[in-house]
């Protein structure tokens, strides 16, 4: 019985010369055939062309400029956008007595152009910045404990805390539930 | 820069452990694959050493985990005698031959590789599971030094956490163990993880076909589009590929060559695959069965009793120890997976079935050639020489499409667009492995041998090693 690794051989055993008429034509033809492969456009036929374009190319086109932001924040800005940029700066502002209220997605995604939004899960708020006091909106059990809800406006922002007034609080809150309702998620 | 030594001395501990637990297994493993397979070995062993020292109420620091990694490392070497003569085989001169095409294939592969390699080092965790699941678990983990943290039970997560942060922990703990390196993403395992997965695969086609023919199936490999995306970013999906293929591979071999030598080592890839996605247990269960007659017909009755109960026992042990003993002995609280169980239907498991054929499998958007080269050479071997090949491979990758649709017709959350379409991982390696030890490629390697051989001026004869 063997004991130790095998170093039986592939099918050949004979190896040709590393130089030599037939090894550069076999070379050429990979390299031809290579070259073929990610650099010819033909739809629903060549699926290699715009892999290569759109993950390899793409990344040593975009890797001298990326490599030079090298901070993890902006790295972090760079992918997740304002995911990432949102809850970091909400957080920043956040006192040690602020509960603060999540807005639904619907309400978020007013202000993006309709694109996704994902730092209202409270899930995603928490990787981003760390555990911090909050309720999801539809967490309607512990939604009365917030005090602090996020007022969204074009590029900026505005913490409306219950204790400074409970009507301005009560206004974004309603804001909510019309964004909520209109995406037809009921109201709450 | 800080996180260079730690990974490097990781590297070497990961490298040293997995060749060592080869060593003592006495492993016949094909000379070549070795260093892959004891790198990928290494890793998953140094998870185990992070959940023991978890369980043992340890906290979990860089040097906790260096630590047991080098106990058990240590470990493996003990029985020297056995562990040396080992050694000694595996560090014979190597009887590859390099050749020109050889070389420009090595470099398409860095270029293709190494953007993959960038992308896990620089960019931060991307796909959403991730964020909200493993790498959220992975991140408390390392600030809290348990992995029974604080993310559990935070009133703003409680009743939220979906089964995200719950799945197999392969991943998350190699996010833990990459992360307490010093790395701000984790996810450069990922790199390591496909280099070896290459490597490996590249070795074996190498193995079953002319080296030309080899290096162009690795390529297609490299480049399988969707597959190379999961290269970079953090799922659990690829890992399991990586594992559940290998595991799979390791004891195919052991088949062909009517042996159980490798036996505990498949059985211990195999059950990084169950450590790495849940649904695999299945896969594996329902793959034994299905191999058993090969496994008898290879090692007769009790060998195959021996070989499917040792795997079985190691993947039920992985499953255990994530699904019983952490969510009912240590985590307050756990996912609650039977309400994602739904009772079998044969009607939605024909629209499983359609889904993934329509969506998944002939979208080669996503698998580039892979499906219509197996196609054709399937077909072509028939034709040709009225054999299909490499059985055992074609059997698991019946077995595990079969098991990937009972798995979306069982459960809710499984969507075919996305959990069968990550689980098409699995298939892809074996379909090229396949598709390398095909009758059809066998005679196409024969004759490119005599074309490349003849009134080829200093042709040399190597000997068997």
């Amino acid at each position: 019985m063997a004991t130790s690794p095998t170093t039986s051989k592939a099918p050949s055993d004979a190896t040709p010369s590393f130089f030599g008429v037939r090894a550069l034509a076999l070379t050429a033809a990979l390299l031809v055939g290579y070259w073929l492969l990610i650099s010819t456009r033909i739809e629903r036929v060549n699926p290699y062309e715009p892999f290569h374009e759109n993950r390899i190319s793409f990344y040593y086109d975009k890797m001298d400029t990326f490599s030079r932001i090298t901070s993890l924040s902006q790295r972090m800005t760079l992918r997740h956008s304002y995911d990432y940029t949102v809850p970091l700066l909400v957080s920043e502002r956040l006192s040690p007595e602020d509960v603060l209220l999540l807005p639904p997605a619907a309400y978020a995604e007013q202000f993006t152009r309709g694109n996704k939004v994902v730092w209202t899960d409270p899930r995603i708020f928490t990787y981003m910045v760390g555990r911090t006091p909050m309720v999801a909106w539809d967490d309607t059990a512990r939604r009365a404990k917030a005090n602090t809800a996020i007022l969204l406006e074009l590029n900026t922002f505005e913490l409306v805390r219950r204790a400074a007034g409970p009507e301005r609080y009560d206004s974004v809150v309603a804001a909510y539930a019309q964004a909520h309702a209109r995406s037809g998620g009921g109201t709450q | 820069m800080t996180s260079v030594a730690p990974f490097i001395l990781t590297l070497l501990l990961q490298w040293v452990t997995g060749l060592g637990l080869m060593a003592s297994l006495r492993s016949t493993l094909p000379r070549s694959i070795v260093l892959p397979v004891a790198l990928l070995l290494g890793a998953f062993v140094e998870t185990l050493a992070v959940i023991a020292l978890d369980l043992s109420g340890l906290p979990l620091t860089f040097t906790s985990v260096t630590l047991a990694t080098a106990a058990v490392g240590f470990a493996a070497h003990l029985r020297w005698n056995v562990v040396r003569s080992w050694y000694g085989t595996l560090l014979q001169a190597p009887t590859m031959r390099v050749r020109m095409y050889d070389v420009a294939a090595y470099t398409i592969a860095a270029y293709l590789v190494f953007a993959g390699m960038w992308a896990a080092y620089y960019w931060p965790v991307t796909p959403f599971d991730a964020m909200a699941g493993i790498d959220l678990m992975a991140r408390q983990s390392v600030l809290e030094g348990t992995l029974n943290n604080s993310v559990l039970t935070d009133p703003a997560l409680a009743g939220r956490l979906s089964n995200q942060p719950f799945y197999a922990p392969f991943a998350m703990l190699q996010q833990v163990i990459y992360r307490l390196m010093g790395w701000p993403f984790g996810q450069v395992w990922l790199a390591v993880t496909s280099f070896a997965f290459f490597w490996t695969m590249w070795a074996l086609f190498r193995r079953s076909t002319h080296p030309f023919i080899a290096n162009i199936l690795a390529l297609l490999l490299i480049m399988v589009p969707e597959l190379n995306g999961y290269t970079y970013l953090l799922q659990t999906d690829f890992l399991n590929a990586v594992y559940v293929a290998i595991g799979i591979i390791i004891l195919g071999l052991d088949v062909e060559r009517n042996t159980t030598e490798n036996t505990i080592l498949a059985a211990l890839f195999l059950a990084a695959g169950c450590w790495s996605r849940t649904e695999t247990i299945i896969i594996i269960g329902l793959g034994m069965l299905a191999s058993f007659v090969f496994i008898r017909r290879s090692v007769g009755m009790k060998g195959a009793l021996m070989v499917t109960a040792t795997v079985m026992t190691a993947s039920v042990a992985a499953f255990a120890l994530w699904h019983v003993v952490y969510f009912y002995g240590i985590f307050p609280v756990r996912p609650d997976s039977g309400s994602e169980l739904m009772a079998f239907s044969v009607a939605r498991f024909v629209d499983v079935l359609r889904a993934t054929f329509s969506d998944v499998l002939a979208d080669m958007g996503l698998w580039g050639w892979t499906m219509p080269l197996l196609l054709i050479v399937g077909v072509g071997s028939v034709v040709r020489t009225r054999s299909l090949g490499d059985r055992w491979t074609l059997l698991w990758i019946a077995v595990i499409l079969l098991a990937l649709e009972i798995v979306g017709t069982l459960f809710a959350s499984a969507i075919v667009g996305q959990t069968i379409r990550r689980g098409v991982f699995k298939l892809i390696p074996l379909m090229y492995l396949f598709i390398a030890r095909s009758p059809i490629v066998a005679v196409m390697g024969s004759a490119l041998q005599r074309w490349e051989l003849a009134r080829s001026s200093g042709a040399t004869v190597q000997k068997k090693g």
